[in-house]
């Protein structure tokens, strides 16, 4: 269950690099590069092992000056499907 | 082997360090000795050789059916990421093959498919002439066969492969910057400097693709004659004034290029660089030899025969007239003497028992069963332990759903070699098709012992479980299968059923998606495959009537003044 005190981390198996504003990841097990959008590539970036769910909302809301409903939705929606493809690890605390 | 070959052998192996110290002289092809003369069975070792004898930045001349030439997936794909722009990542993924994105699959190893990339890459090679055999050639002259397949390697890998031109019925292109040229034995321009010469027997056997199956020789490979003999390319390359001090010559009968029946033509063209006239006995033994493959073609079985046994009695150390004369008596009849043939050719030269020593994987290819099972049937009489024929056996009753019979010889494979994988996974499939899945598990779980990473056994497991109402190990084995590779619409439509069975309807879609593009590429291909096959039915009919099958009868008969 996502919360806003949901912490994630990126999977240490993906290798990534931002090219030209977009974060191009090689998932190795599947067999495909992944292409993130600037938005998803802001995103990506604010994972780190530290921020929860609520902070990358926060910087996602300030840097594209987008209302903070519809930045909790995007990053919501996105995060979940990193999740599904295993790009990203979560975990609550507390 | 005649004398000359086996001493060409020898003279290699003892002078490739001489070639190393850069003291083996060139030699005008065809007119002088030529001391290095290494034959092989498998192509790669040529590549393997160069670079032990130190060679650089060498012109190569490769005379062969196939051009060899394949790039190697050299890169990591986390070298992707090195582009500096979205344009170059672009550019860098349309080279498909030099990426493997899925570390699951291993680097590609060099082959006889691909040896002369890493020579080329190394500085071994620095230009590299590809002489295709004149069947390539179309009705209007143009080699317009070995150009399509230059442009389909060019879409794949586009910055690798330039320049295609055609011009004086020479193709000329750039791989990876450096020249390439193709073209046919009368175009080799006169070169100015000593080459590395490379030839595959394969080419003096080569059919046009519209004849493969119906051939020149009929349904009847056995007959099949050279469309070139040895001394006829070496008085072709003596013409172009072609030097060298350093030759590799390819048998290439595994896979089933080059006939075995014709293996011979391979030493003799080492026995004619070394000695560009022949001495006796081996002159007389070739030239028996070549009566006898005229005889074959012609029908004339006795006088094949004899001429053979003329060649035998002459080179009792020769495997290659003692195979021939087992199919020869094999077709009078004579099973007891034919088995007996075969027996010396075997102990004479134990690569005689091969897989490929009979058409029957050819006849299987064509879905000519019968055929297949003629020719696996022969090998059996000679040889009833035959693990290859057998198994052939048993996959072309496969094919025609003769499930008893298949199983039969399959459990007859198992007997004699309990762990052939292959004999294990398809004992498993048939076991499938004939409804006992409890032994089909059983026997398919043996093969994934003997053999883990083939992914089509992981499916058919999968098969059987689904059928079995076992829902957890089906996904199971499926999801393994997947790891290892194995792609097809039912695995991929099956797997989304379990997980949409399981409620994982994210994953479900996914499988679902996967099969139907699946579906839709296979669709694709099929089309294509009729577009060209209705293609190359018109294009036969037109060679037909052009008759030049008989014309290439006509080019030298030795039977006329025999």
């Amino acid at each position: 269950m996502l919360t806003d005190g949901t912490r994630l981390s990126k999977n240490e198996v993906i290798p990534w690099r931002i090219i030209e504003g977009q974060a191009i990841l090689i998932d190795l097990e599947e067999g495909e590069v992944v292409r993130l959008n600037p938005v998803g590539a802001e995103i990506w970036s604010a994972i780190d092992g530290t921020r929860t769910v609520e902070d990358i909302v926060n910087r996602i809301g300030y840097t594209f000056e987008v209302s903070q409903r519809k930045a909790k939705r995007d990053v919501h929606r996105f995060i979940k499907s990193l999740l599904r493809h295993k790009l990203v690890h979560a975990w609550s605390v507390g | 082997m005649s004398s000359a070959a086996r001493s060409a052998t020898a003279v290699a192996a003892s002078s490739v360090q001489a070639s190393v110290l850069g003291k083996a002289e060139d030699s005008l092809v065809g007119a002088r000795s030529i001391g290095n003369v290494l034959t092989m069975e498998d192509h790669d070792d040529a590549y393997y050789a160069w670079r032990q004898c130190g060679f650089r930045e060498r012109i190569l001349v490769h005379i062969d059916s196939h051009m060899d030439w394949d790039w190697l997936r050299e890169h990591d794909p986390r070298d992707l990421l090195q582009a500096q722009t979205l344009t170059e990542l672009d550019a860098m993924l349309k080279e498909q093959r030099r990426w493997t994105l899925s570390l699951r699959d291993r680097l590609d190893p060099i082959h006889i498919g691909n040896y002369i990339q890493p020579a080329l890459r190394e500085g071994i090679v620095r230009e590299f002439y590809w002489v295709f055999p004149d069947v390539a050639i179309s009705r209007t002259g143009e080699p317009s066969g070995i150009l399509r397949m230059l442009r389909r390697m060019m879409r794949v890998n586009p910055s690798g492969l330039r320049n295609l031109r055609l011009r004086d019925r020479r193709i000329h292109f750039e791989i990876d910057g450096q020249p390439v040229t193709a073209c046919t034995l009368a175009n080799l321009p006169r070169l100015s400097e000593p080459v590395l010469l490379d030839i595959d027997t394969d080419f003096f056997t080569a059919e046009p693709t519209e004849y493969v199956g119906t051939g020149r020789s009929g349904h009847d490979r056995w007959r099949q004659l050279p469309w070139i003999w040895p001394e006829e390319l070496l008085v072709a390359l003596r013409s172009k004034e072609l030097r060298t001090e350093f030759v590799t010559i390819a048998y290439s009968v595994e896979g089933g290029f080059t006939p075995l029946s014709y293996k011979y033509l391979g030493d003799e063209l080492a026995a004619r660089l070394l000695h560009p006239v022949l001495p006796e006995p081996d002159q007389s033994i070739s030239a028996h030899k070549r009566m006898g493959a005229w005889y074959r073609h012609f029908g004339f079985l006795e006088q094949a025969i004899a001429e053979f046994k003329a060649a035998a009695a002459l080179a009792p150390e020769d495997a290659s007239c003692r195979f021939n004369l087992a199919y020869l008596h094999d077709e009078q009849g004579a099973y007891e003497e034919a088995g007996a043939c075969y027996q010396h050719a075997v102990r004479l030269d134990p690569a005689y028992a091969t897989a490929y020593n009979n058409f029957g994987q050819n006849f299987q290819f064509l879905s000519l069963l019968d055929r297949a099972q003629a020719e696996y049937e022969r090998i059996l009489r000679w040889d009833p332990q035959h693990v290859d024929a057998r198994l052939g056996l048993a996959e072309s009753w496969t094919q025609q759903e003769h499930w008893e019979q298949a199983q039969w010889q399959y459990q007859a494979v198992l007997d004699s070699c309990p762990d052939h994988p292959d004999a294990n996974r398809e004992l498993g499939r048939v076991y499938m098709e004939r409804g006992l899945w409890e032994k089909a598990i059983l026997q398919l779980k043996r093969a994934i012992v003997l053999e883990p990473a083939e992914g089509s056994t992981h499916a058919r497991l999968g098969h059987a479980y689904y059928a079995l109402d076992q829902w957890n190990e089906a996904m199971e084995a499926y999801q393994a299968s997947v790891r290892y590779g194995f792609r097809s619409v039912s695995l991929y439509l099956r797997l989304g059923g379990l997980y949409l069975g399981k409620r994982a309807l994210y994953k479900a879609w996914r499988q679902y998606r996967k099969g139907v593009r699946l579906a839709g590429r296979i669709m694709l291909v099929f089309l294509l495959t009729v577009a060209r096959a209705v293609r190359r039915k018109f294009s036969r009919e037109f060679h037909d009537a052009h008759g030049w099958h008989q014309a290439l009868q006509e080019r030298s008969d030795p039977l006329a003044d025999h």
